[in-house]
């Protein structure tokens, strides 16, 4: 990777926002991966003052303690910080490579409450829309409104849906839904206002798991299975 | 235990200085509103700076205490009582088992604060992730740690005088004889509530994209901090009614505490400390860190203008802020310990 196809600014006076452009030769998917991987490598190798990062379709913010980063340092925050994160930028590899994470999610689509329209929009039968979602691989984006929350990329442009005109006030925890160009779940119990085609017994966000409470992370690649209502239940039960 | 909470308030929580590590899993940080006013109230009882400490919202706390504890208050202007007599803020007391102090209302601010020392926590609340949820009455509050050796010293100064004095514990005589100096405060006493205030801004990627008009509306004194505020974010109103010029993001972006977004209505936002992770509106600024509090201090139908400063104008600032809260530290560790 070269450092000259990121580009950066500051997001107010406590981070730093890099961003790297999709073009011919890097398409969104690689940006994604490309960032993705960034964050991670600034994760494992942080300059003293880091708190976090957040990765999101081609940018990535880094965020920093002012006042550990000002006393560390008699270089400018963003000069600091900008050194800092090019070096890494020079030992990720040249080449994109896809990351390994696939994850597959149940989806039961007895619980779906937009099919007809989605189906009627496409001009195929539920069924047809069914075997066709479950045919798409879905990359997560950024992950975000609500813990755990993944903007899944991937649905294709005659399968996508306007949001709702009012969101609905409250969807249970799994719902599987489209809006735009995206797919997402909602991890908890909560508003929305995307058409939900089905539900997953998958716990996303796992409020209790202190080390990795978020299933899915930015750069992940996800498909969709059909399970019945019976399987659903078990499996919720189960909590697998 | 500390104390138990008999009455809780519109919204106060046990606040802390924001957690970090999970924000790419749409988690936030969270944390205090004004951290400068919570950074010295914890100085002031010995603290370290960003202990977790009792935050409340325009209506404060009744607190039962159960053991004896050192407390300062202050934020907002709070009209505080301790057994019915009017107590000190910005200044350490001791507060007796079995005491009961009414934080009051706030009628200057909007964030009040009580800083115990030790620090504090409501296991109750506590959240694993996210922001801690609000305070009920029938809480119990428990010390956080052990005290600082220069809590002690402070309590020991503070307790002396008393036992000098056969007045009633909440006096002059028996809370320190000294005053912070008004430019650490979030108001002065002499500022009058209407004053417009000055917000420091960081132009963002967005903000030479925005019409003139637009431009002078946001550093003039034409901006009204409405009534939806939360600890997520401030909307602010505008006189005129500006639509935003911006097409959407294509995608949403990282957002940061501060940050100024633009929904499609012309209608600013000021995202807060516990404000989502990514967000999709364009950002025309950044609330500075060193006016981000004070701006968290103004109520809805207050006035503000923003004040356009460079990034490295608002990092040299926040450093100078910061060093002014050492300063102060050293200042009350002379002051104990003389």
């Amino acid at each position: 990777m070269i450092a000259t196809d990121w580009s950066w600014h500051p997001l107010g006076d406590s981070a730093l926002q890099f961003t790297l452009q999709a073009n011919p030769e890097l398409p969104e998917q690689a940006v994604i991966a490309t960032v993705s991987q960034l964050r991670e490598a600034i994760a494992e190798q942080p300059f003293v003052g880091y708190l976090d990062a957040v990765a999101a379709f081609g940018s990535l913010a880094v965020y920093f303690d002012l006042q550990t980063v000002g006393s560390q340092t008699a270089l400018q925050p963003s000069e600091y910080i900008t050194r800092h994160v090019l070096r890494l930028v020079k030992s990720l590899p040249f080449h994109y490579n896809r990351i390994d994470r696939e994850i597959e999610i149940p989806i039961c689509f007895d619980f779906a409450l937009d099919l007809e329209e989605c189906s009627a929009h496409l001009g195929v039968s539920p069924k047809r829309w069914k075997t066709r979602f479950c045919e798409l691989e879905f990359m997560v984006g950024a992950i975000g409104f609500a813990p755990g929350f993944p903007y899944m990329l991937g649905l294709p442009e005659s399968m996508q849906m306007p949001r709702l005109p009012t969101p609905r006030l409250r969807l249970p925890a799994g719902s599987v839904a489209i809006g735009g160009p995206y797919c997402g779940v909602y991890p908890q119990v909560s508003p929305g206002g995307w058409r939900v085609v089905g539900r997953t017994p998958l716990r996303l966000f796992e409020q209790q798991d202190v080390n990795s409470p978020c299933l899915l992370a930015v750069g992940d690649r996800v498909r969709f299975y059909p399970v019945t209502p019976y399987r659903f239940e078990r499996m919720e039960r189960e909590g697998t | 235990m500390i104390a138990t909470v008999e009455y809780a308030g519109l919204f106060s929580t046990v606040q802390h200085f924001g957690r970090y590590g999970e924000l790419s899993g749409g988690v936030p940080a969270g944390g205090v509103m004004d951290d400068r006013s919570a950074a010295i109230l914890n100085m002031l009882v010995g603290n370290e700076q960003r202990q977790p400490l009792v935050e409340m919202f325009q209506s404060g706390v009744r607190l039962q205490f159960t053991q004896t504890s050192l407390i300062a208050l202050g934020g907002a202007q709070m009209e505080a009582t301790l057994d019915g007599q009017i107590c000190p803020v910005w200044r350490p007391f001791v507060v007796e088992k079995g005491s009961r102090l009414d934080c009051g209302r706030c009628s200057h601010g909007a964030w009040g604060y009580a800083a115990i020392a030790g620090g504090v926590r409501c296991p109750e609340r506590e959240m694993t992730f996210g922001e801690p949820s609000a305070l009920i009455a029938g809480d119990i509050l428990v010390g956080g740690s052990n005290h600082s050796r220069l809590t002690n010293v402070i309590i020991r100064k503070l307790t002396r005088s008393k036992a000098n004095s056969d007045r009633s514990y909440v006096s002059s005589e028996n809370t320190p004889n000294w005053r912070l100096a008004h430019q650490l405060l979030p108001f002065s006493p002499d500022s009058p509530p209407g004053r417009v205030r000055s917000i420091r801004m960081i132009p963002g990627q967005h903000f030479m994209q925005l019409t003139r008009d637009f431009r002078r509306l946001l550093t003039e004194d034409a901006l009204r901090v409405s009534t939806a505020v939360s600890r997520m974010g401030y909307r602010l109103e505008t006189e005129l009614t500006l639509s935003s010029e911006f097409p959407p993001l294509h995608h949403s972006q990282p957002v940061v505490p501060g940050a100024i977004q633009l929904p499609p209505d012309g209608q600013p936002i000021v995202l807060m400390p516990g404000c989502q992770t990514i967000g999709g509106y364009p950002l025309i600024g950044f609330v500075a860190s060193v006016d981000l509090g004070k701006f968290a201090q103004v109520r809805s139908g207050q006035h503000i203008r923003f004040e356009t400063i460079a990034v490295e104008e608002a990092q040299r600032l926040y450093a100078e802020s910061a060093k002014e809260i050492t300063q102060l530290k050293v200042g009350i560790s002379c002051w104990a310990t003389s």
